[in-house]
């Protein structure tokens, strides 16, 4: 029996990967939560859960000491030294304190490769591109210095029956709603289930430790992304265009954003003050939460223009394939996992790990659905 | 011209709504001044303070709270009740978060302690651009009497993106539940947009994580609403932290369907919300379209009702068969754990 721990558990990803967990035998799972009113969820699809904060160099031992695999789908919040401050700190402990021989995975992002809009000749990464770019580094850093295996996944757009870009496309479809640009671009899309068969590739030693890209194989395109999604819902697409040259998005976030004084002044800013003392990053965020406030407040005269959906118009990336097989073999193959039969609702939590436990090599024993 | 001196503001609470909503909207009217915070905890109080440049004070000073025009209580419910008292003995105008009162007795006290004008409870989304339309869809008759509302709100719970959250404290029992919390918002905005008089709870189910209600679904009856028939108005209503909902609400007139979803930036269609490609896009009115823009709109109003001595639409009068429906609900709950 494999004990994975997973980091974020009760964020979009996390919730999602941690229900197909659950019904994999030969897996023992260890959902990490912060708050019980975060974990409620879980809890209620009958997934118990250890509960305490993992960037607590105190707390983390007894979250994360038996586990032979973490999952690291944490998204760290508050201003930008608060951020880099507790990736950090988790980053470290998921390595320091899980069982010894234990693997780590880092989520990571193709925000990392730069600026998604087309078009750009120099690809500056936003705020959370470079974060998460400096944390790949401390990962691999970390491994080295404790001796553990590690894998950085960067994904896409995360698609799934929980996801947010899902449901927003299933909405749009249902509306009527949904655009495509002129041409089908290929799309960063990642399918959930496609997550956890990579976790499935990871625990079976077939993949080797390193930095990946995480995407749907073969790579989808948008038109792809929709027409599973209209599948999903029960619906034909029949793709609506947009003319060519029209792809750029309008209203009020442009001019919002030039009200805000230029996203790329905003985002130097944030670089800055992600290494800046915790008071100034503060008030650079206070600064920012008023500066949208004013600007919203004189927007009530005006109004918002329709835009297509944002993520059609991000380029594609895809260097380092991770080695996997076909998406739609593997959503076929986890279509029923996503359902909480055979668990009671609002289980015990989990008891706090415990030192003594041998650690071996992950492996997963029996991969069987059950 | 005669020049106006600003109105000024004491905040108590400075947690998130207050550093992300409040301080930002009410530094940005320049009617208002913000005179000080204060929170329980100092160095929550600091550093909200600093970052906005706005003076801060130490949690010594919660028995002497210094003078202000108006307050806001952003702080829960059960932590309130010294700074009302205070307030309506010094004749303070208060702004109070929601939800209002855990009960409807509490809210009958709290709104007998101070002149209409003084006391407000913070239902921002009667500023929503959509919730205009519908009251006044509504109010005009436009497809005859209203027999059904439909209201589902909610999604499985989320990283909270804190450590520790004022929601997991267990001696708030039902305050820190989805209704008080969250349904809260959905409960008022049916009974303000049919301006009803009364209810009956035919059935409620609540669903509880050791104490705290998690989801609550009920039927429900809504009287003396002027557009309805004698027999009322039908209620169904759900709202969830464990499974995602329609994020929607439905009335249903005689001649036609109207809905809209319930963020701020909501569109009011006529149709079928299962097919909502065939819909109608009703547009028209004035409102608020972002979280900003609602508590801009909820500041705005309730400084008019105080300056001219006039109830605001915010009044905390007119919520209090919000907290009714609410307490009825938990308390007709036919409570499963599961």
């Amino acid at each position: 029996m494999v004990r994975v721990g997973v980091l974020g558990a009760n964020g979009q990803v996390g919730s999602e990967l941690c229900l197909l967990l659950a019904n994999l035998s030969g897996i023992e799972l260890v959902p990490v939560c912060r708050t019980r009113s975060g974990s409620a969820f879980l809890r209620w699809q009958g997934i118990a859960c250890r509960h305490g904060r993992p960037a607590d160099p105190a707390e983390a031992p007894r979250l994360l000491g038996d586990c032979d695999l973490i999952l690291n789908l944490a998204l760290a919040g508050g201003n930008p030294a608060q951020i880099r401050a507790t990736e950090d700190q988790l980053i470290r402990h998921s390595f320091e304190f899980s069982a010894s021989g234990a693997t780590v995975v880092y989520f990571s992002t193709q925000s990392v490769y730069g600026d998604p809009n087309p078009g750009r000749s120099v690809r500056w990464r936003n705020p959370y591109g470079r974060a998460k770019r400096v944390s790949e580094s401390k990962v691999l850093a970390s491994a080295r210095r404790f001796g553990k295996r590690a894998y950085i996944l960067r994904l896409g757009h995360v698609c799934g029956e929980l996801q947010g870009i899902s449901l927003d496309i299933r909405r749009d479809l249902a509306r009527g709603q949904a655009v495509l640009p002129a041409q089908d671009p290929p799309s960063n899309t990642v399918s959930t289930a496609s997550i956890l068969d990579a976790v499935r590739e990871i625990l079976g030693g077939t993949v080797q430790p390193g930095t990946y890209d995480l995407m749907n194989t073969p790579q989808w395109t948008w038109q792809q992304v929709y027409e599973y999604e209209a599948r999903r819902i029960g619906m034909e697409f029949e793709p609506k265009r947009l003319p060519p040259g029209n792809n750029r998005r309008r209203g009020l976030g442009s001019v919002a954003r030039r009200l805000l004084g230029g996203r790329w002044n905003r985002e130097l800013l944030a670089k800055l003050l992600a290494h800046a003392p915790a008071a100034s990053s503060r008030r650079a965020q206070a600064v920012w939460y008023v500066q949208r406030a004013r600007a919203e407040i004189a927007a009530l005269s005006g109004g918002a223009q329709q835009a297509p959906a944002e993520h059609l118009s991000w380029v594609t990336n895809g260097t380092h394939p991770f080695p996997q097989r076909p998406t739609i073999e593997v959503l076929s193959e986890y279509a029923t996992l996503l359902n909480s039969q055979g668990r009671s609702r609002w289980p015990r939590d989990l008891p706090d790990a415990t030192r003594e436990r041998s650690a071996t090599a992950p492996g997963l024993p029996n991969t069987e659905a059950h | 011209m005669t020049e106006v001196s600003p109105v000024s503001i004491g905040i108590i609470g400075a947690g998130e709504i207050t550093r992300k909503l409040h301080l930002p909207v009410l530094l940005s009217m320049p009617e208002v001044q913000v005179a000080w915070l204060w929170d329980r905890r100092d160095s929550q109080a600091e550093m909200v303070g600093r970052a906005h440049h706005v003076k801060w004070l130490s949690p010594a000073i919660s028995q002497s709270i210094p003078e202000c025009d108006v307050a806001l209580l952003a702080i829960p419910i059960e932590a309130r009740a010294q700074y009302l008292d205070i307030f309506a003995q010094r004749n303070t105008a208060v702004l109070c978060e929601k939800p209002f009162a855990a009960s409807r007795d509490q809210h009958q006290q709290l709104i007998d302690a101070f002149p209409g004008h003084r006391l407000a409870a913070g239902y921002q989304r009667r500023f929503h651009q959509s919730t205009a339309l519908l009251r006044r869809i509504l109010a005009e008759g436009w497809f005859g009497p209203l027999h059904r509302i439909r209201l589902a709100e909610g999604d499985r719970s989320r990283g909270s993106g804190v450590d520790h959250s004022f929601l997991d404290d267990g001696q708030g029992g039902a305050t820190r539940g989805v209704l008080f919390d969250l349904g809260t918002h959905g409960v008022d905005l049916i009974l303000y947009i049919t301006s009803a008089t009364g209810f009956r709870v035919l059935s409620s189910d609540v669903v509880l994580d050791g104490r705290i209600d998690r989801r609550v679904s009920a039927r429900a009856t809504l009287l003396g609403v002027e557009s309805a028939g004698p027999d009322g108005v039908d209620l169904d209503f759900c709202v969830s932290w464990l499974d995602r909902q329609a994020n929607i609400i439905e009335l249903h007139f005689e001649r036609a369907t109207v809905w809209c979803n319930l963020s701020p930036a909501a569109e009011v269609f006529v149709g079928d919300p299962a097919r909502p490609a065939q819909c109608v896009r009703v547009s028209g009115g004035s409102g608020a379209t972002t979280p900003n823009q609602a508590f801009y709109l909820e500041w705005r109003e309730f400084l008019r009702g105080v300056r001219e001595q006039q109830p605001s639409m915010l009044s905390a009068r007119t919520s209090l068969l919000t907290t009714e429906l609410m307490e009825e609900l938990l308390a007709r709950g036919g409570s499963t754990h599961g």
